[in-house]
C-alpha cells in the first residue's frame, strides 16, 4: 500500500510539474495514458466488467545521446489496483551506428505479443501458448538488450538480450538467483507481398535455468502480414508458433508446442472481424504406466472490433475452448469477452 | 457443441502431432472412485474402488495437463493416531520431485506441512481448530505454474476465495519450499484411510 | 558460409558511398529534393503516392532505407507522427534523427494555414496543432519547403553549397512560373463565380485553393479525419447546392460511397484525385500533377 501511494504521489508531482513549468515543454516529454476495461462472461468467468489495466507511459530524450522511458501499470490484484513499474529504461538509438540498445526493466524483445502492450493487441485475452510460455501480460525483467540493423539489401534486424532471470513472468516474489540468467535473441526480416501487402517474420529463442536447476528453452516463429488501403487495415494475419523444452533438474523432460493464428478482415477504418485459432499440446505426455497419452487444447475466438479512431477500441469476442484427448472432448468452455480501450495524450508510434 | 467436421479435423491434427496412443508401458487396472491408479509403494494397502486403507502410495494414471499447471484436489480421509496422508502433486510417476501437502495426526492435533525439494514449511497453525481424529475433507489448489508453488487449502463446504482459505501459502511464513517437477499426482498413506481423491481445474483464479 | 557472405556484403556496402542518399516520406518531397540535389543525391520516397500519409504502418523496409540514408525529409506538422518516429529510432541512424544534421522537417519552413487557436483536444477530430500539413499542393508552399531541403543538403554536403543554392533558386523560379501560368488559366473562370466554387471531402486541398484564390465551401467531414454521419452528408449537400458549389474534390482514398451519396443529394460532381505525385501513375512529376489538378477544376467550372 505504501509503494502504491508513493507511486501515485510521484506521478501526480510529475504531471503537476509539467503543467506548472512551461519551460518543460521544450524537453520533449511525452505522456501517454492507456485504459483497458474487460468483462468476462459465461462459463467459469466472473461475469463482471472490471478495469484490467491502467497504464501511464512517459518517454523523452534525456539529452543528445540518451532516451528514457517509464511505464507504470496498475492491475486488479485481489481486488486492489496497485501501480507498479512495468518498464524503466535508459537507452539510445544514436550512440552506435545501426544499433539501438536499452538497459533497465522492460518486456523482453521476443515474439510478437510479448513486445506489444495488451491494450494494443488485436484481440482481448491471451492465447494459451502466450499464457503458458510467456505469461498473460508478457515477460518483463531487468537487463540489457541490443539490436542491430544489418546493412543488407533486405530488412534484417537482430536483437540480443540478457536479463537477471531471478523471476520469469508476473510475480511479487523477489525470486532467486538463477543458475543461468534469462537470455534471448530475435531475428526479424520483411518481405513485400502481392497487392501492396507486407510480411514480417521473426525467429525467436529464449533460454534460462532457474535457481532449482530447471532448464527452459523456447523456440518461436512469429508472422505478421498486413494489407492496408488508406485508413483501412484491409487484412491482418498474425500468428506465433512456439516450442518449449522444459528439463527439470529432477524429472522428465516435457516438450510442448503451442500456436495461435489470427486472420482479421477490415470492412472499413472502423469495423473489423477476426477469428483466432489456438492450439496447445504436450507432445510427449505419458500416463503413469508410460503409455503415450495425446491431448490437444484448442480455442476458437471470433472477435469483432469497432474503432472510432486510432485512440479507442470497443471489442466483443465469443469463443469456445476445450481439450481433445483420446477421441473425447472435455473441459469445454464457452466465453464472452467485452473490452473497451482508450488512449489519452501522446500515442507512441506503432510497430508494423 | 462441436460438429463432426471440427472433431474430425482436431483428431487429424492430434494424430499428426504425436500418432495414435501407443501402449508402451504398464496398464493401470485398479481404481479409486473410478479413477485408475498404479501402486508405487504397495505396503499393506487394502484397496477397493470406495477406499484405500493402510500404508503405501499410489500415483493416478491420468497425468495432469503439464508440469506448469494449476490444479485442484478434493480429498476425504481419516488418520489413525500416529498416521499421516500426503497429497503429492506435480511429481514424476514415481511420486518423486513433487510438491506435497502432508497431514499428520498426534492425538487430536493435526500437523500440516508443505514439502518440496527436500525442504519443509510447517503450516499447522492454520489448522489449529480442526480435530485430527475427525473425518477430514479438504479442497487443495496447487498452482505449480508459480515459483514457488502457490498452495491454497479450504474445507470442502465453503466458497473458494483466498479470504476463505484455511491456508494460503502466499502469507508470511507459509511459503511452499519449491515447485514440483512433473505432471503426475498421487497420495501416500501411513495408517490412514482415503475415501475420495478427485482432481479438477483450480478453484481459485488470480486476476 | 552464410555468415561470411553477410560480412562481405556489409563491408562492400560500407564502401559504396559516392552520392548523398536522401529519403523522403512523400513522393512530392522526393521530387522537390531531386530538383534541389541534382546529380549529387539519390533520392527516394518511402510512400508511393497512393497512401494516406496519416495512416501508414511502420513498414520494416522503411527502417532499412532510413538506416542507410544521409538525409531524411519529412513533411512534419504531425502528419507522419503515427509512424515515422519509430522508423527513425529503429534505424539506429543518429544523423537522421531529430537533432541530427540529416534530419529535415520541411514543414517548419512553410507558412502554415489553418493553424488552430485556443484550446484543442481530440473531441475536435484529427487536429494538427501546427496547422494544415497538406502544403505541397501549393507551388508557393513547396518552394518554401525546398529551402529546408537545401539547408539539409548543405549541412551534410557543404562542398556543393553553390549547386544546391542554384538548384533551389531555379526550382523556386519554376514553381513560381507554374503558379503564375495556372493563375492565368483559372482567373477568367473564377471571375465569373459569385460564390464558392468547390467543396472538399477532407481539408487536404486548402493550400491549392489558397494558391489560386479558389473559394472553398469547406469540407464534407464535419470534423477532420472523422467519417461524416448520414445527417452531416445530407445537411452539407443541401447547403453546398444552395451556395452554387460546382465541384467536390477528394483524395483517392476518400470513401466512394460517401462521395456518391453526397453527389446524389447535391447534384455536385465529385472527383477523386491523387493528392501526391504517383511515379507509377500518369502524373510522374509535380508540374504534370499541378496541371492535372488545375485542369480538373477548369473542366468543372466550364461545364457549369
Amino acid at each position: 500500500m505504501l509503494k502504491n501511494r508513493s507511486l501515485l504521489i510521484l506521478f501526480s508531482l510529475v504531471c503537476f510539474s509539467q503543467a506548472a513549468r512551461p519551460e518543460a515543454a521544450g524537453t520533449g516529454l511525452q505522456i501517454s495514458v492507456a485504459g483497458d476495461i474487460v468483462g468476462n462472461f459465461l462459463g467459469t468467468a466472473d461475469n463482471r466488467l472490471l478495469p484490467r489495466e491502467g497504464e501511464v507511459v512517459l518517454y523523452a530524450p534525456i539529452d543528445q545521446t540518451w532516451d528514457g522511458a517509464l511505464n507504470l501499470a496498475a492491475h486488479n490484484e485481489d481486488g486492489e489496483y496497485k501501480f507498479e513499474i512495468h518498464e524503466l529504461t535508459i537507452g539510445s538509438s544514436r550512440l552506435i551506428p545501426r544499433s539501438r540498445f536499452k538497459v533497465g526493466q522492460y518486456f523482453l524483445g521476443v515474439g510478437r505479443l510479448n513486445q506489444t502492450h495488451r491494450h494494443d493487441w488485436p484481440f482481448t485475452s491471451a492465447p494459451k501458448v502466450q499464457t503458458q510460455f510467456l505469461y498473460e501480460e508478457g515477460v518483463n525483467d531487468t537487463g540489457a538488450e541490443y539490436s542491430y540493423l544489418w546493412p543488407t539489401p533486405f530488412y534484417l534486424d537482430l536483437t540480443l538480450g540478457i536479463t537477471n532471470g531471478w523471476t520469469f513472468g508476473h510475480t511479487h516474489d523477489e525470486g532467486k538467483g538463477p543458475v543461468l540468467p534469462t537470455h534471448y535473441l530475435r531475428l526479424v526480416t520483411y518481405n513485400d507481398l502481392f497487392l501492396d501487402g507486407g510480411l514480417q517474420t521473426g525467429l525467436n529463442y529464449l533460454g534460462r535455468k532457474d535457481s532449482s536447476g530447471n532448464n527452459t528453452s523456447l523456440f518461436g516463429l512469429d508472422l505478421t502480414a498486413k494489407w492496408r488501403e488508406a485508413q483501412t487495415l484491409t487484412f491482418l494475419f498474425q500468428s506465433e508458433l512456439w516450442y518449449r523444452i522444459y528439463s527439470p533438474a529432477a524429472g522428465d523432460v516435457e516438450n510442448t508446442i503451442g500456436f495461435y493464428a489470427y486472420p482479421q478482415y477490415g470492412f472499413s477504418p472502423s469495423w473489423s472481424l477476426g477469428v483466432r485459432v489456438d492450439g496447445y499440446s504436450v507432445l510427449n505426455s505419458k500416463d503413469a504406466g508410460g503409455n503415450n497419452v495425446g491431448s490437444f487444447d484448442y480455442g476458437l475466438v471470433p472477435t469483432f472490433s469497432y474503432k472510432a479512431s486510432e485512440f479507442s477500441t470497443i471489442r466483443a469476442s465469443y469463443g469456445v475452448k476445450g481439450r481433445l484427448s483420446q477421441g473425447a472432448v472435455s473441459n469445454t468452455e464457452h466465453f464472452l469477452e467485452l473490452q473497451a480501450v482508450f488512449i489519452l495524450g501522446s500515442h507512441p508510434a506503432h510497430d508494423f | 457443441m462441436m460438429n463432426i467436421g471440427t472433431r474430425l479435423t482436431l483428431l487429424f491434427i492430434v494424430s499428426l502431432l504425436f500418432g495414435c496412443s501407443g501402449r508402451t508401458g504398464n496398464t493401470a487396472t485398479e481404481t479409486l472412485g473410478g479413477q485408475k491408479y498404479i501402486v508405487v509403494t504397495p505396503g499393506d494397502l487394502a484397496k477397493s474402488d470406495a477406499n484405500l486403507t493402510g500404508t503405501g502410495s499410489i500415483v493416478f494414471n491420468t497425468p495432469l495437463s503439464e508440469t506448469a499447471s494449476k490444479n485442484s484436489y478434493r480429498l476425504f480421509f481419516t488418520l489413525q493416531d500416529g498416521g499421516d496422508l500426503s497429497l503429492i502433486a506435480n511429481s514424476t510417476n514415481k511420486l518423486q520431485s513433487g510438491v506435497s501437502v502432508k497431514f499428520s495426526r498426534n492425538g487430536a492435533v493435526l500437523k500440516v506441512e508443505l514439502l518440496a525439494v527436500d525442504k519443509t514449511t510447517d503450516v499447522s497453525a492454520q489448522f489449529a481448530t480442526l480435530n485430527a481424529a475427525d473425518k477430514l475433507g479438504f479442497q487443495i489448489d496447487v498452482h505449480n505454474d508459480e515459483s514457488p508453488a502457490h498452495i491454497l487449502v479450504w474445507s470442502t463446504n465453503t466458497t473458494f476465495e483466498d479470504s476463505t482459505a484455511l491456508l494460503n501459502s502466499e502469507g508470511a511464513g507459509l511459503e511452499a519450499p519449491g515447485q514440483g517437477a512433473g505432471a503426475f499426482w498421487g497420495v501416500s498413506l501411513t495408517k490412514a484411510s482415503l475415501t475420495e481423491a478427485v482432481p479438477s481445474a483450480a478453484k481459485f483464479s488470480e486476476n | 558460409m552464410k555468415f561470411a557472405f553477410l560480412i562481405l556484403l556489409t563491408a562492400s556496402m560500407a564502401l559504396a558511398v559516392d552520392k548523398i542518399k536522401l529519403v523522403s516520406t512523400t513522393t512530392d518531397l522526393a521530387w522537390a529534393a531531386q530538383q534541389v540535389a541534382g546529380v549529387h543525391a539519390e533520392v527516394r520516397s518511402l510512400l508511393n503516392g497512393t497512401e494516406n500519409p496519416h495512416f501508414v504502418d511502420t513498414v520494416p523496409e522503411f527502417i532499412r532505407l532510413v538506416g542507410e540514408a544521409h538525409i531524411v525529409c519529412l513533411v512534419g506538422m504531425e502528419l507522419e507522427i503515427g509512424w515515422m518516429p519509430k522508423v527513425l529510432s529503429r534505424s539506429g541512424n543518429a544523423q537522421v534523427q531529430p537533432g541530427g544534421k540529416g534530419y529535415c522537417e520541411v514543414g517548419s519552413a512553410v507558412t502554415p494555414l489553418e493553424k488552430p487557436t485556443g484550446a484543442i483536444d481530440r473531441s475536435m477530430g484529427d487536429i494538427h496543432p501546427a496547422g494544415n500539413p497538406h502544403f505541397w499542393l501549393s507551388p508557393k508552399a513547396l518552394a518554401q519547403a525546398s529551402t529546408a531541403i537545401r539547408d539539409a543538403l548543405v549541412r551534410v554536403d557543404p562542398q556543393h553549397l553553390a549547386d544546391y543554392t542554384k538548384n533551389q533558386q531555379a526550382l523556386a523560379k519554376s514553381l513560381e512560373d507554374l503558379h503564375q501560368k495556372n493563375m492565368a488559366r483559372l482567373a477568367p473562370a473564377l471571375a465569373k463565380l459569385k460564390g464558392p466554387a468547390v467543396i472538399e471531402y477532407h481539408k487536404e486541398f486548402t493550400y491549392f485553393f489558397d494558391a489560386y484564390g479558389i473559394k472553398s465551401f469547406g469540407s464534407i467531414e464535419e470534423k477532420p479525419g472523422i467519417p461524416p454521419s448520414a445527417g452531416r452528408i445530407a445537411e452539407i449537400a443541401v447547403a453546398a447546392q444552395s451556395a452554387g458549389v460546382k465541384l467536390t474534390l477528394a483524395g483517392e482514398y476518400a470513401p466512394s460511397k460517401t462521395l456518391e451519396r453526397f453527389s446524389e443529394l447535391s447534384g455536385i460532381k465529385a472527383e477523386r484525385l491523387a493528392t501526391s505525385i504517383q511515379p507509377k501513375g500518369k502524373n510522374k512529376g509535380y508540374i504534370e500533377f499541378q496541371n492535372s489538378l488545375v485542369e480538373t477544376v477548369l473542366a468543372a467550372l466550364s461545364l457549369n
